[in-house]
Order: C-alpha cells, then structure tokens, then sequence
C-alpha cells in the first residue's frame, strides 16, 4: 500500500520497520543514534523505494541512517529532488 | 622490513627526527621518499605497479571531475577499477584461475597445459589498490574533491605504515590530512607510542607465540583427533587477532606519532554477541570497504531489477538480500587469497550472516554471553576453512572434530600457552569493552601506567619470540 510522504509517515513506517528487526527495542527518540545493521539499512532502503524514492549510491550516506530524524530529512530531501 | 625488527626501528627513528623538523610540504615528500623506500626493501621491482595505480588513478580522478557527460565519467572510472584489478588479477590470482581451470576441463577427460606466470606475490597488493581504486569511486560519487597535487595523491596511496597491510584508508579520511597541515601534539606522541607498544606485544608475546602451537597442527597430515583440531583453531583464532590486530595498531601508532589518524581496524571481535556484529568488528576497513562499493550498490541494483522490483517487500529485500550477500562475501573471502578455501570462508559467513538475520528472534534473547560464546564458536568454524591448506584438510579436520582424541594428546606446553593467551587477551578486551575504548590505559593515574608499562616490558623479554615471523596479512 502506498505511504503518503510526510514526516509523520515516514517515521512510523521506519519505526515499524526497525522495531520488528531490533528485538526488545523501542524507538521512543527520533534523534537518538539508531545503530543499525546492513540488514535493517537495506530493509529501509527498499520500503524507501516502494514509496518512489530511489536512493543511488551518489546520494547515499551511511551516516544517514545515524538516527530516524536524518534519514527522514534524507529521504525528504531524495523526494523533493525527484519531484 | 617488518614493524618488529631492527632495521624498522632505525629506519623510522631517521624518518622521525627528519619529519620534526620540516615543514609540512617537505614532511609530504619525506614521506613519500621514505614509504617507497619501505616498499623497495621487499622488492624494488614492484613500485612501478604502485606508480602505475598512483598514476591512473590520479589521472582519472582529474579526469572525471573534469568531465561533464556520464559516459566520460564512467568511461574513466572503468579504466581506474580496470587498471587495479588487472594487476589484482595478474599477480595474485592468475596462476590459480589458470591451474582451476586446467584441473576443470580435466575432470571432464580435455588435456590442457596453460601459461603459468610464476609471478612472486607483491605485499600490499591487494590493500593499495583497494584503497585506489576507492578514491576513483568516490570522486565519481562526488563525495571527494580530485587531489590537486600529483605527489600528495602518491603518498595517500603508498603511506607506508599502513601500505603493507591496512587499514584501506579513504580518501575522505586520510588525503585530507596529507594535504592540511598536522599539529603533532605530545598527546599525540603518546597515544601513538602506546597503540605501538601494545601491537608490538600482540605480535611477538602472543600471536608469535600462538603460531607454535598452529604451524605443527596445521602442518601435520590426517587423520587428526578432535582435541589437536580444536586446539589448533582455538590457537589460530586468537593468533590471527593477535597478528592482524597488533599490526593494525602498529600502523595507527606510527601514524598517529607523525599527526596523522588512521582509521580503527578492530574493535573487540570476539566480544561480538552475533556474526552481523562480528564484520563490524572485525578488519573494518576491508568490511566496510566491501559494504560501500560492492554489497550497497549491487543491493540498489537488484532490488530495482525486473522480476524483484514487483514482489512484495520482504520478498524484494530478501531476495536481493541473500544473492548480494553470497556475493560480497564470497569475493570478500577470494580477497583473502588464490584459494577455494578463502571462497569458501566467504560462504561460510554469507549462510552464518543469513542464517542470524533470519533467526534473530530467538538468537538475540539469548543471554549475551552465550551468544559471543557461540559466536565465537561460528567464528572458528571459519578460520579452520580460513587456515586449512586446502579443502581435503579443511574437510578432514572438520571431521577430525567429530572424532575421538588420537593416543597421542596434545602437549602440556601447547595448551599452556593457548590458556596464557587467551585468558590474557580476553581479560584486556573486556576491560576495553567495558569502557568502550582502546585507549582506557590513559585514564588511568600514572603511576598505574607505568606499571603497566614496566610489566609489558617484562613480557616482551622473557616471552617475546623474535624471529622475524612475517604478518599473516602481508601474504593478501
């Protein structure tokens, strides 16, 4: 189903996604550092697609997925620069 | 000229009292002087393959940031990573692809008798052109400005305490801090001397040490008894760490005395509570390295693919997902060496990492350190692939494992000293664990520092084998 793209949409559908991934862990912080691992960061990158934003490698910065807060503003960012 | 011997010392006791005194651009050239002089002790012959990389890579750098169409961009980026992994390919792996292939067609009844080159393995091989062909890659990514200076990009490339070995620097990181002047603080002094000293007792206390009770076991012919297999890959595991760790923090010392930083290589590996967590532990550089410019990019490729594109999401990302995985970590093993076991390694860690992924549920309630002891566990069921000679041995011991002790135990001596080591090497990586740092000596009153010093000392002579036993890692 596609996910409308605000800033509120985007954070639950990360939070959803990190949280079924990490066990025991809730993201209460959106600026807490997120420490995620390749599995997770690609899992996110691939939900990012489904919502027509295809981060390439020119784009992509590992210290983007930091924490929820600066990978909304990046994906954000990827979407306004496509449109 | 190994960090270890004599001829070192002298040789960076000359660069060192030089490098004081000059200004930052003849600093640069020094360096430059002496990390091609380092390189020529083991073979002069081989700089010129460091100038063919330096040469191309600079030249395409320029290029590509010059160039304004895509197809000119990624024509010279092509023949950056071309360049590299010809020499990659001519050097190291041409004799074994050419030797497979003979034995393959054989199998199928066809005589063939290839063109052998015979060609001595250059040392470093495979970190400088990494580390090359990475600068190419991230200024076609327009994350890394050309270097200007022709001389300045030369010693990026051939930095000599990190040319043999790693850590695989970025440009990013390490060019910048060529080109900007240092500030060579006493702090600096310091912490670099210490990061030496404590490498140098990982190599000639331990790892040296640890390689006694390996070689004999490795070296032996089947069948093999369970008690020698598992004490030979106990012993490797923790001699691999100790070499490969204690060069990496022979490396950031030098570096560090001279201003400038390297990246951290190792952080506590064996206190990894799973494999995922293991590659991020383990020789960073490399695995990062390998994250960055092969697993990222082909994930971003295949999962746009036709056919992956319109499953559903767990499905896209779990099909793209395990073939990059098998294929960054089969090439991640094949960096390793010209050996089907090294292949092997690879897969070994692409089915352990997809296997965790899968299983994290219950994997990660488990107790922590049950999980780092089973994960250490998984780890050497890797290394005994990673240590074997060939795949023959490798299955033999496997099955060794499964076997009862042969008549003959292993020696007092060699489970002394794997007990010694371990228990020493894991005492100091829990501490570091437990304050997150690699550098908790320095929090601690001097007088406890001193100490401290004083007893490595003591280690060193009356422990330390120096016999010149060359890294494992300079054989990659």
């Amino acid at each position: 189903m596609p996910v409308e793209l605000t800033r509120e949409a985007l954070i639950e559908r990360f939070t959803g996604l990190i949280e079924e991934q990490k066990v025991g862990f809730t993201l209460t912080d959106p600026s807490a550092p997120l420490d995620l691992d390749s599995f997770t960061m690609m899992l996110i990158l691939t939900a990012a697609s489904e919502m027509s934003v295809d981060l390439d490698m020119e784009h992509l910065d590992f210290d983007d997925f930091y924490s929820l807060d600066v990978l909304v503003d990046k994906v954000l960012a990827e979407a306004k620069t496509a449109i | 000229m190994l960090f270890h011997s004599l001829q070192f010392a002298v040789f960076f006791a000359l660069v060192y009292a030089l490098y004081r005194i000059l200004p930052h651009r003849a600093q640069n050239r020094l360096l430059l002087l002496a990390s091609y002089f380092f390189y020529g002790s083991w073979n002069w012959r081989y700089l010129a393959l460091i100038l063919l990389s330096t040469a191309v890579d600079y030249g395409c750098g320029r290029g590509i940031a010059a160039a304004g169409a895509p197809r000119r961009r990624s024509g010279l980026l092509a023949i950056s990573i071309a360049t590299n992994l010809a020499i990659l390919g001519t050097f190291k792996y041409y004799d074994f692809f050419a030797e497979s292939f003979a034995d393959l067609v054989g199998n199928f009844g066809f005589a063939s008798e290839p063109y052998f080159l015979n060609l001595a393995l250059p040392v470093g091989i495979s970190f400088y052109t990494f580390q090359s062909m990475s600068y190419s890659i991230d200024v076609y990514r327009r994350k890394l400005a050309p270097a200007r200076n022709f001389w300045d990009f030369a010693l990026f490339v051939a930095f000599f305490p990190q040319l043999i070995a790693g850590p695989i620097e970025r440009g990013t990181r390490l060019l910048r801090q060529i080109v900007e002047p240092r500030n060579i603080e006493r702090e600096n002094v310091l912490k670099g001397a210490y990061l030496f000293g404590w490498g140098f007792v990982l190599k000639v206390v331990f790892a040296d040490n640890l390689a006694l009770v390996v070689d004999p076991i490795f070296a032996a012919p089947p069948p093999y008894g369970s008690l020698d297999v598992l004490l030979g890959v106990y012993a490797f595991s923790l001699q691999i760490f100790c070499d490969f760790a204690g060069y990496s923090c022979m490396a950031i010392g030098i570096a560090r005395s001279m201003g400038i930083e390297l990246m951290e290589n190792f952080r506590r590996p064996y206190l990894a509570p799973n494999i995922a967590e293991f590659w991020r532990r383990w020789h960073i550089s490399l695995s990062s390295w390998f994250r960055d410019y092969v697993f990222s990019p082909l994930f971003l490729a295949l999962k746009n693919r036709r056919g992956v594109r319109s499953l559903p999401l767990a499905w896209r990302h779990g099909v793209s997902f395990a073939i990059t995985l098998i294929v960054a970590e089969f090439l991640l093993g094949m960096w390793h060496g010209a050996g089907w076991n090294y292949g092997l390694f690879g897969l070994y860690h692409a089915g352990a990492i997809w296997g965790y992924y899968y299983t994290r549920r219950g994997w990660d309630r488990m107790p922590r350190s049950i999980q780092i002891v089973l994960n250490f566990h998984l780890v050497c069921g890797g290394w005994l692939l990673f240590r074997s000679e060939s795949l023959p041995q490798a299955a033999a011991m496997f099955a060794g494992l499964l076997s009862a002790p042969l008549p003959s135990p292993p020696s007092v001596a060699a489970l002394s000293i794997l007990l010694c080591c371990g228990i020493a090497i894991f005492s100091v990586e829990r501490m570091q664990e437990k304050q997150q740092q690699g550098l908790w000596l320095f929090r601690w009153p001097s007088p406890v520092r001193y100490a401290l010093v004083v007893f490595a000392s003591c280690l060193v002579l009356a422990f330390g084998e120096f016999g010149n036993r060359p890294f494992i890692y300079f054989q990659f």
